[in-house]
């Protein structure tokens, strides 16, 4: 078949894409036909200056980009380190915060609890109340095992509001003890339903995903709702096949002091109010433990907590892990991994989706910080 | 990850110095802005960061390609560009920094052609940009966009035809010709 001049096969020629018999066809073509010599040559042309136009960039990434990527190789790199050290431990780290209503204001208690032995829930205890009085870090022993952990949530969204007035209005970065970050968190609805259970109307959610200033650690979001007309009691254990020690991390809220409790103690979930609890787990294993929860006392489906290997994080999830970075940054907690690249590296991928308006406020809010601190 | 730490750092320093340039002069034609450019492709790298390399690196150049549109992408649908004929947009092109003069002809010849790029359909402007300004072939452009190599031949054969006659139309593209 004789090639037309108009035919896409004379540009796949000019562009060399064409099998060597195709080309051989063309080739025969420009040689005995005038029209399709006269395509080809203007097709060469058009293609030349095209070219030349659009031609390469030489623009490259800022110094600080660059050092923001080599970071990141370096923190990923250290993965493959870790793997080859041993023994396998992972270390919980808990943020909580709870999204009851906002006219909700009573406190409840929630409980995590873990599988130890019995020897050691006063001594975990102990140091989880000193952390939840001064809200700091605790730095657990090595080799410390699991206990029974609680959590007092309290209600209301203060701290982001102190946070915003004093960045905007006063040109101030906050004081460490005014960052609550469960606080921060509360202020937004946000939700987990990549793994969903159901029991007696309630229901936990869940969504895994690795941290992205600690590729080492994940992100465990959980949200528990009430049912839909009733109250039920819910408590919840996290539950792992490897020692558990007692980690960082219980940031920014207080507690009544010490318990030897070694019994969960239940929340009493209203119709549709929900709590929500952020859990950073050190474990670079796909599958990181499972939550194990009871409604009324009764046991509910199992759910196991794996890291989805093709699939996004959802646009709650990234949120949630925007303010926790925030407020972590804001804290000055973490410092080298929650620096102001990984800070806004995280805003900008927030960024790109479309976004409510608290959202976008606290990405405004994010980016005045930063200037702030430059200054 | 079979590599060691220092392989991997040296891996990801390569595919930056390799991939650098070609990536931020593709994000621009989408976002027109070097700025924003240059935050997509950072981001882009850093989720390369995340990658198994035993993975990526035998296509390294469509996956960084492919990610990076999908992050310009997500920005132009944050933002709800349209994408009308804008001369003001292009003015960025131009006005970002300051260029030797040489550097401001190759400007304004990018600015004219995209200009009339910009008359195309999304799939045409997009195959003849990474074929002519990328350098990749219809195989590499399929993996990249998920269109078969038949379609990106007519694309870039209706596309190359619409040009001609536009650029013929408007008295050519080199200035002071």
């Amino acid at each position: 078949m004789e090639p037309k001049s108009d035919e896409w096969r004379l540009t796949a020629y000019v562009l060399g894409e064409l099998t060597p018999q195709e080309a051989s066809k063309i080739e025969y073509a420009v040689a005995s036909d005038p029209a399709v010599r006269l395509a080809v040559e203007e097709t060469e042309r058009a293609q030349a200056r095209i070219a030349e136009a659009l031609g390469r960039s030489s623009d490259t990434l800022l110094p600080r980009q660059r050092s923001a990527i080599m970071r990141a190789a370096r923190e990923a790199s250290g993965v493959a380190e870790v793997k080859s050290l041993k023994p396998k431990r992972q270390i919980l780290n808990i943020w909580s915060w709870p999204v009851a209503a906002a006219a909700v204001v009573a406190a409840g208690m929630f409980f995590v609890n873990l599988i130890t032995p019995p020897e050691t829930v006063s001594d975990v205890n102990g140091a989880a109340s000193n952390a939840r009085e001064n809200g700091s870090l605790i730095s657990p022993k090595k080799g410390t095992s699991v206990t029974p952990l609680r959590l007092t949530l309290e209600s209301g969204n203060k701290s982001l509001a102190v946070i915003a007035r004093g960045i905007r209005k006063d040109r101030n970065l906050p004081a460490s003890e005014d960052v609550k970050i469960e606080e921060m968190l509360n202020a937004f609805p946000l939700d987990a339903k990549r793994s969903v259970a159901l029991w007696k109307g309630c229901s936990l959610g869940v969504e895994v995903l690795r941290c992205p200033w600690k590729p080492s650690s994940k992100l465990v979001f959980l949200k528990v709702r009430g049912a839909k007309d009733t109250t039920h009691e819910v408590a919840l254990e996290y539950q792992s096949s490897e020692v558990v020690e007692l980690g960082d991390k219980l940031v920014g809220y207080k507690g009544s002091g010490k318990t030897t409790e070694s019994k969960p103690m239940a929340r009493i979930m209203k119709p549709k109010e929900d709590v929500y609890l952020a859990l950073l787990i050190d474990a670079d294993d796909e599958a990181i433990g499972r939550l194990s929860w009871t409604v009324d006392g009764e046991r509910a489906p199992v759910l196991n907590l794996k890291e989805p290997k093709d699939k996004d994080a959802s646009k709650d999830a990234r949120f949630a892990t925007l303010v926790c970075g925030f407020g972590l940054w804001l804290r000055q907690e973490d410092a080298p991994n929650v620096d102001d690249d990984m800070l806004l590296a995280m805003a900008r991928e927030v960024a790109s989706e479309s976004l409510v308006a608290d959202r976008y406020d606290l990405l405004e809010l994010v980016d005045q910080a930063v200037k702030l601190s430059r200054e | 990850m079979k590599m060691n730490p220092q392989e991997y750092e040296s891996f990801i320093e390569r595919a930056v110095t390799e991939f650098e340039s070609p990536l931020i002069g593709y994000a621009r034609t989408y976002l027109y802005d070097l700025d924003r450019a240059r935050d997509v492709v950072q981001d882009t790298f850093i989720r390369l960061c995340r990658q198994d390399p035993e993975k990526v690196e035998e296509y390294l150049k469509t996956w960084l390609f492919t990610v990076c549109r999908n992050r310009c992408l997500d920005v132009l649908r944050k933002e709800k560009r349209i994408q009308t004929l804008d001369e003001d947009k292009w003015s960025k092109v131009r006005e970002t920094e300051p260029s030797p003069d040489e550097q401001m002809e190759q400007d304004e010849r990018l600015a004219d052609v995209m200009r009339y790029m910009d008359r195309l359909s999304e799939n045409q402007k997009e195959v003849i940009l990474l074929k002519f300004q990328q350098g990749m072939s219809y195989d590499e452009i399929h993996k990249v966009t998920n269109l078969t190599q038949g379609n990106i031949g007519f694309l870039i054969h209706s596309g190359l035809k619409r040009l001609r006659e536009l650029i013929n139309l408007n008295g050519g593209v080199e200035h002071g010709t």
